[in-house]
């Protein structure tokens, strides 16, 4: 399932686990083993029109052979969310042509966003969302457009929201440097 | 490179997803460095900034992979049949001074009027809430600043696509009568240089030609009071009166027609059924 938090969460005090430069984590933290699965794939041929040729290489129409770091922020999130769904993810990282694949990765893992801006795409059908401001199930665009519309996008405090995943709060902390 | 707090150059700066968030502080400086243009990149609301909804742009690639800069929002406009034929049964604007008491005597008071509370941000969450009541909407905000609601407004008119009415090229109120019979000969058109932002620029605008055409028709959009009564009766002539107050005077006992007559905005008058 995938769960909506609607509005900005503040960057100041959101926590490390709290997913926002998507390029500063992905690139930081990618493992060749992050690529080696069907959606990583799929988010670079459905995403980004490219082809993924090897774990750190890509073949794009456009570019030619690239690294893994010049693919798009929306293949680098859906990507992340499929490895690692124990954290929350800043949802306006995913543009348009990400919900598709997005919603279909929700039918498999449980994934938590905060959402300020109104993607516009086609709803796959199956695909389901939550919305934590209300607890209402999301089955299609239309329902979709009403709850952005409800919400009163405000900034939000990360610690305020009632995320409904389980965070591996350890995910992502930095290595202690030895002296 | 800066200097009391802008940058003085001539540059365009690319803020790019994500890299910076535009705080007061970096609102400020945008605002104050006038010879800078800025392009940013996000998905985020920037309710710092003060920007058009004709600002906000977005890549569209074409059938031969020609990528175009497209307004975000694409409005259609209404053929003059579909304006006679149009109904509005309420309109909620952003305004709640002289320009809400200007639209209910345009609407001869035939039609609810309502201001949300709290200003430009409200406008589509209250309009969402009277289309429970209500089937066709004209919806009045400030364009040269609502920018930053632009998400809101996309969503609204996707949920709403036939029963949500906006007025064509409408910037400001102050712009609206900045562009009637008025004073359209006499308007100075915005520039990037004008050292400040659209709507205040209209609003101080106005407010100098007004003061210049007579102490009764000044408008002051920092001063409350009630809206002068030259800019919805008929002119003095009409009643007899020789206003010597006054240097400008309009033909006709309609003053909505009178100074929109001919105008690009003659549209409202259609709308308002004052003409057809």
């Amino acid at each position: 399932m995938i769960y909506i938090a609607y509005g900005v969460i503040n960057q100041k005090t959101a926590p490390r686990y709290y997913i926002h430069d998507i390029d500063g984590y992905f690139d930081g933290y990618f493992e060749d083993s992050w690529m080696k699965n069907d959606i990583a794939k799929r988010a670079i041929s459905e995403i980004d029109k490219s082809e993924l040729i090897a774990p750190k290489v890509i073949e794009s129409p456009i570019l030619g052979q690239i690294p893994y770091s010049w693919i798009s922020g929306g293949s680098k999130i859906i990507i992340m969310m499929n490895i690692a769904p124990d954290v929350i993810y800043d949802g306006d990282n995913l543009g348009d042509n990400c919900w598709p694949l997005f919603l279909e990765l929700g039918k498999t893992k449980d994934i938590a966003i905060s959402l300020s801006y109104f993607p516009q795409f086609d709803w796959i059908p199956g695909g389901l969302a939550t919305s934590l401001d209300n607890g209402h199930i999301i089955h299609n665009f239309d329902e979709f457009a009403d709850e952005f519309l409800s919400s009163s996008l405000d900034t939000r405090e990360f610690d305020d929201i009632d995320w409904p995943i389980k965070i591996d709060t350890e995910k992502f902390k930095p290595d202690e440097i030895d002296f | 490179m800066l200097e009391n707090g802008c940058f003085k150059k001539y540059r365009i700066y690319v803020i790019d997803e994500g890299r910076i968030s535009v705080d007061d502080e970096i609102a400020n400086l945008i605002k104050k460095s006038t010879l800078v243009y800025f392009i940013i990149t996000t998905r985020k609301k920037l309710g710092k900034l003060n920007f058009s909804l004709n600002s906000v742009k977005q890549l569209v690639p074409d059938s031969n992979g020609v990528i175009h800069f497209k307004n975000y929002i694409t409005l259609t406009r209404q053929t003059k049949p579909e304006l006679i034929q149009s109904r509005i049964d309420y309109i909620i604007i952003e305004d709640s001074g002289k320009a809400k008491e200007w639209f209910k005597s345009l609407f001869r008071d035939s039609i609810s009027i309502e201001s949300p509370g709290n200003g430009k941000e409200q406008v589509c969450n209250l309009a969402k809430d009277r289309l429970k009541s209500y089937t066709n909407i004209l919806l009045i905000f400030d364009e040269c600043s609502f920018g930053a609601c632009i998400e809101k407004l996309a969503s609204l008119i996707f949920k709403f696509p036939n029963r949500i009415t906006l007025l064509s090229d409408y910037k400001s109120w102050e712009y609206l009568i900045l562009r009637s019979n008025f004073y359209r000969d006499k308007m100075t058109p915005y520039s990037v240089l004008s050292n400040e932002f659209e709507e205040r620029y209209y609003e101080n605008h106005l407010s100098e030609l007004s003061r210049q055409s007579g102490r009764v028709l000044h408008i002051d959009h920092d001063n409350g009071g009630k809206l002068s009564k030259c800019y919805t009766d008929a002119c003095c002539a009409y009643y007899g009166i020789n206003n010597r107050e006054c240097d400008i005077g309009l033909k006709g006992d309609d003053k909505f027609i009178a100074m929109f007559k001919g105008t690009e905005f003659e549209n409202i008058l259609i709308i308002a059924k004052r003409v057809s």
